[in-house]
């Protein structure tokens, strides 16, 4: 790449954020659906269904996201298809995401006391509109800050995918500095305003989106 | 699917562990050093003095917001162009897991101490201790116990992070494995070594933390009961 | 004189909480405190073994000057072996035994020998009844065997005064009893001893004088008998309910 002046070395770190806020959007919707799909399936309590759910969770929570990265962009391709790294990466990051959102989710869902599901059975409430209607309002306002949690954590982990070629961030801050060492400094603090640029109005939001989710529903 | 490069495998294990090896000294060292910095540091966060509180807090949320691969980067390579000095990788992984480790357990350590009764700091106070021999007889034994679980946790999470060394260099088990299909591949092309050779490196990082991380959720229960 | 107290004055946050307090206490005499919530006697305590900081005003003891203004902490911690305090809340340590309660003080800060700080501890176990429960943790006690527990960790460290801040505020009434059973056995061993209470009966038993405050500033002070009968001010009258006049 030529770095001939600031702007050019500006709009790489531009397009690189834009990479890194897109990769980061998808992989938390799909992670949240991801978690939200499990958590109901734990909720209807189908012993097959938990056993794998448990497998699935457990195992991308206990493993470096980085050897899951490289085993979905280098080995799978052996055995199944070869996958650009944009479309890896929001895989690896949905497939982590959704078992931490999944927690989240799903500690939210019983923590909402035995009362409240029996009082639905009761009044002959089936299971799905239980869980529309009376749990998951409640629950959101119980999971919301790891919900927020797992959301920024996902967009801190954008940058581990720089190992699968993702011309994100930090990928082009090594690729740049291995040509052009003299501007160490400059992509330093390029690299670093950019994540305070996306994580903290992210922060922001997301305690905004908190207090109003707690606000409607114990109206503190 | 052919050769899943089992026997190329099963020939470099020395390596892989030695590779691993790394990982975990880097983890474990770092991990010793943020629990005594911390709790020091976390003394330090529940002072008076505004001017200190808000630049450990301000310490605090770097470390927390921007993700250690990035102050891996400004570390080795921002120290080096600054000093003009060759920086070691090892000691800039272990400096960089450390100061993470150090604020997170900082924080935790702070806000443990401001929740024992004051009552407690009172009665040290009166029998005559001084504040050194008040931390260390009557407060920290109290918030090393609720403290555990977080730092198991934390381990783990250190454990599984570690492996971004590679970046800068450091002989780690993930580099170590891309030596070795490289190699395998000069001679065989169409080995499927990497699917095998990852698949195994997750299952032996899954073996280490699996243990840790159901450890932590019984800590976890135990503490709640005290 | 053992403890002399001076023109002592404290605020808080604007507000005059001591206002000009001067009293002496004597070798063996035990004072007690008496006012009704917030008149300022938890916080006269607190002041005399430096927990709160005066703003005005000496306090002595053995004719020797106690505060500084802003004094550091290092210096309280030699006058809390001679000044000894039990709280009203339950302020043993939750993480250890009763004996290592005991032997903390003691040890750390009298640099004792553990056989020796032991040997002592025990002693004041028996006397106040709990020798039994000394290797017991505090949850496993009830609060009176805490309270008393506390006063033997006061009486440990060899205190030339010890300050009681309404001990048993905190207690059931069964508990009460107890508390202050110990409290009086101290007296008859000629302790010194400063009590701020709530119960009335019991000052009038083992107070040699009686200390009355209100609104920070000392209004009385008394022999207990004259003070529950016949009180001098006004202000005591309406305290204790009695007639004025």
């Amino acid at each position: 790449m030529e770095i001939n002046n600031t702007f050019d070395l500006v709009s790489i770190f531009l397009k690189a954020s834009i990479v890194t806020i897109e990769v980061a959007f998808l992989s938390i919707l799909i992670a949240f659906i991801i978690g939200l799909i499990c958590s109901i399936a734990l909720f209807y309590k189908i012993s097959v269904l938990k056993t794998i759910i448990y497998i699935y969770v457990e195992f991308f929570r206990n493993t470096p996201s980085l050897i899951q990265a490289y085993f979905i962009f280098y080995g799978l391709p052996k055995v199944f298809v070869r996958l650009d790294s944009f479309v890896c990466s929001v895989i690896v990051l949905s497939l982590l995401g959704g078992a931490y959102m999944c927690e989240a989710i799903y500690s939210g869902m019983k923590a909402i006391s035995k009362n409240q599901r029996e009082l639905a059975m009761a009044i002959g409430l089936s299971k799905i509109d239980t869980i529309k209607y009376l749990i998951f309002p409640q629950s959101i306002s119980i999971s919301i800050a790891a919900i927020n949690n797992n959301a920024l954590f996902l967009t801190k982990e954008v940058s581990t995918m720089k190992i699968i070629l993702l011309p994100e961030i930090v990928y082009q801050s090594f690729s740049i500095i291995s040509l052009r060492p003299d501007l160490t400094i400059p992509i330093i603090g390029l690299m670093i305003l950019c994540y305070l640029v996306i994580l903290i109005p992210m922060s922001f939001g997301f305690s905004i989106l908190e207090r109003k989710v707690r606000f409607a529903e114990f109206g503190c | 699917m052919q050769n899943l490069g089992v026997d190329y495998i099963i020939k470099a294990f020395p390596r892989l562990l030695d590779g691993l090896a790394v990982t975990i000294k880097i983890s474990i060292i770092s991990l010793i050093l943020s629990i005594f910095l911390g709790f020091i540091i976390g003394v330090i966060m529940t002072s008076k003095n505004k001017l200190i509180n808000v630049v450990l807090r301000i310490l605090l949320e770097a470390f927390r917001l921007i993700h250690p691969i990035i102050w891996l980067f400004v570390f080795f390579f921002g120290v080096s162009y600054v000093f003009n000095i060759q920086t070691d990788n090892i000691v800039v992984s272990i400096v960089v897991f450390t100061l993470w480790g150090t604020f997170e357990i900082g924080d935790l350590v702070r806000s443990y101490i401001e929740s024992v009764p004051k009552i407690q700091f009172e009665s040290s106070a009166a029998l005559g201790l001084s504040k050194i021999q008040m931390y260390v007889y009557v407060i920290f034994p109290q918030i090393i116990i609720r403290s555990i679980p977080s730092i198991v946790n934390l381990a783990t999470r250190l454990i599984k992070t570690t492996n971004l060394v590679f970046l800068i260099g450091v002989p780690e088990v993930l580099k170590v494995s891309q030596n070795i299909i490289q190699v395998v591949y000069y001679s065989n092309p169409n080995s499927d070594i990497s699917f095998t050779m990852y698949l195994l490196l997750l299952f032996i990082y899954f073996i280490i933390c699996y243990p840790l991380s159901l450890f932590s959720k019984y800590l976890e229960k135990r503490v709640s009961v005290i | 004189m053992l403890l002399k107290v001076k023109n002592l004055k404290k605020s808080f946050k604007g507000n005059t909480v001591l206002d000009d307090i001067s009293y002496g206490v004597e070798k063996g005499e035990v004072i007690a405190i008496l006012g009704r919530s917030g008149c300022g006697k938890s916080t006269l305590l607190r002041c005399i073994n430096g927990l709160e900081q005066i703003e005005g005003g000496e306090i002595y003891l053995n004719e020797t000057l106690l505060t500084k203004h802003n004094a550091k902490y290092k210096h309280w911690s030699e006058i809390r072996k001679k000044i000894a305090m039990v709280f009203q809340s339950y302020d043993l340590f939750p993480h250890m035994n009763v004996l290592n309660n005991i032997i903390l003080g003691p040890m750390k800060v009298e640099k004792r020998s553990k056989e020796d700080a032991t040997k002592e501890a025990l002693q004041h176990l028996e006397r106040v009844g709990l020798l039994e429960k000394k290797l017991a943790y505090p949850r496993e006690l009830s609060g009176g065997q805490k309270q008393r527990v506390a006063i033997c960790r006061a009486l440990c460290m060899n205190p030339e005064i010890i300050l009681f801040d309404e001990v048993t505020a905190a207690l059931d009434p069964e508990m009460v009893r107890e508390v202050l059973d110990v409290i009086k056995g101290l007296k008859e061993q000629g302790l010194t001893m400063i009590v701020v209470t709530h119960e009335m009966a019991f000052a009038e038993k083992v107070a040699d004088r009686i200390i009355f405050m209100e609104a920070g500033k000392i209004v009385e002070i008394n022999t207990p008998d004259k003070f529950f009968h016949s009180p001098d001010t006004v202000q005591a009258r309406r305290f204790l309910n009695l007639s004025e006049g």
